[in-house]
């Protein structure tokens, strides 16, 4: 056990573990549990303040715009950024859409990615490529999964325009070295994007330090409520792009032929927003920041090793991803031979209560790539106990018996 | 595969009343759909029923759960077959009920569970009484 962190007693911080207590829930990769301080949270602004925020100049209405600056500024003390570097969204997808879409591109410009890539920071670059005429190159991984520098090094040129690329794949929790990434794209002259998504909630992120140009992440997958997220950006970059969805709170003013833009980042954020979730989420930070972001990694990295250990002797068992623990995080993905990924996730849930996913988890080039059929994949977070790991160990076990 | 031939009729008149029944019974059908036009089934119903049923067995014993997973083509194929032919002797009995009032054919005396079940619903309903009470007001 981490000096100081008790994984039982956080456990009754999230209402939803006190009413299933049987349950193991280990899909947090998808989305994470909800501690009752942010389901409270979210709750005031419908009992007391109910409001349009930046608008309404009465007694709601300003308590609304305190609250929700003071969320914005939760945010960006989350990951060491200003508060106007943090545009809400409403998860990490929009965030890299809004991205791509203020950009220029023209015809010929190259974006590297990685083969690990989630489909939302996939699926908008192929678009992109179809509509207009731009060039996705994809970094290869080495055998077992890590970056390989030299490759990415490789698929630098002339034309080399952005780089957008994950920080802690939801395939099999390694990390990239972003850092090191960031600096040699700047080096080359080029900027680049981070899908923190999988980073964001479980380690301590420094941008300043990272030295990226934009970097997006979700609030559902780090104790926030669904439909947030949030997009940072060094201001100059945001400055320089165009606008997303405009629209009501977009602008200052307006005739019938032209408008003036909000100020930034107001001007990315159109329409009544999701007022309850921008401030569930800002007290999530809160609630992570307590808890110690350097205990819920270490408490992470120990329930993995527990599990790699306690399954690396089955030879049914076939880990995706380095071998060593330490480099996968907080996620263990596998196979079990004989079984199909979606048979033991639906076993594990109906006969064991421990609940994981089953599938490609939106990496579905990866999958495509290497020809398997999807995987299990089980994600930890700071409420996942030692318990817990060992009696997923027992489950995965007796299932891999099962097999012929 | 099997599973969704066995299943539909069930599910069917099951989702009547349950939007959860309904959803099956829409994807077993899909399935029986895709079985009959030569194509393969995609709605992955049957891997889930046969986890589903795996993991609740393997809750009482891990050995039944293995015996289920592993025979699991076996036994619904006895399933099937069982249901085929309790089909097929409710069709007969029925007709018979239909043409001879006894679901055993003409001229028999044994038990017809049809019968049993009218006569219930008609002494609980008060039919005699009724019959009964219009004799006496005539």
């Amino acid at each position: 056990m981490i000096f100081g962190f008790n994984a039982e007693k956080i456990k009754k911080d999230f209402p939803i573990l006190e009413n299933n207590p049987k349950t193991i829930y280990l899909d947090s990769a998808c989305i994470s549990l909800k501690p009752k301080c942010v389901i409270d949270k979210m709750n005031e602004y419908y009992y007391y303040y109910t409001a349009c925020a930046g608008r309404s100049s009465h007694k709601f209405g300003r308590r609304l715009d305190e609250e929700i600056s003071s969320a914005r500024r939760e945010i960006a003390r989350f990951i060491s950024a200003k508060e106007k570097e943090i545009v809400f969204t409403r998860n990490a997808t929009e965030a890299i859409n809004l991205v791509i879409s203020g950009l220029s591109w023209k015809k010929g410009d190259e974006v590297i990615i990685t083969d690990k890539e989630h489909s939302s920071n996939l699926i908008p670059w192929i678009k992109l490529a179809e509509e207009n005429g731009i060039k996705v190159v994809v970094c290869e991984s080495n055998l077992d999964n890590t970056f390989n520098m030299k490759n990415f090094k490789n698929c630098f040129n002339e034309k080399t325009k952005f780089v957008s690329i994950v920080h802690i794949s939801n395939l099999d929790g390694v990390e990239n070295p972003i850092n090191e990434i960031a600096k040699f794209s700047h080096e080359k002259g080029v900027k680049v994007m981070i899908d923190a998504c999988q980073s964001v909630p479980h380690i301590e992120i420094d941008v300043g330090k990272i030295d990226c140009d934009f970097l997006a992440f979700s609030g559902h997958k780090m104790c926030g409520p669904s439909g947030t997220g949030a997009l940072y950006g060094k201001f100059s970059e945001l400055e320089k792009l165009k606008m997303f969805i405009v629209g009501g709170e977009t602008i200052k003013d307006s005739s019938f032929e032209d408008f003036v833009p909000e100020d930034i980042p107001h001007r990315f954020e159109a329409g009544l927003q999701n007022y309850s979730g921008i401030i569930g989420f800002g007290e999530a930070c809160r609630y992570l920041r307590k808890i110690g972001m350097k205990n819920i990694g270490k408490h992470e990295h120990n329930l993995n090793k527990i599990i790699t250990d306690g399954l690396k002797d089955n030879k049914k068992v076939e880990i995706i991803g380095p071998a060593d623990s330490v480099l996968r995080n907080g996620i263990f993905n596998f196979n079990i031979k004989g079984m199909t990924p979606h048979e033991v996730a639906k076993i594990l849930d109906s006969g064991y209560g421990i609940m994981v996913r089953g599938g490609a988890h939106c990496v579905h080039g990866w999958f495509n790539k290497h020809n398997i059929n999807g995987s299990v994949r089980a994600s930890f977070y700071f409420y996942n106990t030692e318990e817990d790991a060992m009696k997923f160990i027992r489950a995965v076990d007796e299932i891999s018996k099962i097999a012929k | 595969m099997v599973l969704c031939w066995i299943a539909l009729p069930f599910l069917a008149v099951m989702g009547i009343f349950s939007v959860r029944y309904r959803k099956l019974a829409v994807e077993s059908f899909d399935c029986l759909f895709r079985n009959v036009t030569f194509r393969k089934c995609r709605s992955g119903f049957d891997e889930r029923i046969k986890s589903d049923i795996t993991g609740r067995l393997m809750k009482i014993s891990p050995v039944l759960g293995r015996g289920f997973y592993r025979n699991y083509k076996i036994i619904i194929m006895v399933i099937l077959i069982i249901t085929i032919l309790s089909f097929y002797f409710s069709a007969v009995g029925i007709y018979n009920y239909v043409m001879y009032r006894n679901c055993n054919g003409e001229n028999s005396n044994g038990f017809c569970v049809i019968s049993s079940v009218e006569n219930g619903l008609k002494s609980n309903s008060g039919e005699d009484k009724i019959s009964n009470y219009s004799e006496g007001v005539s």
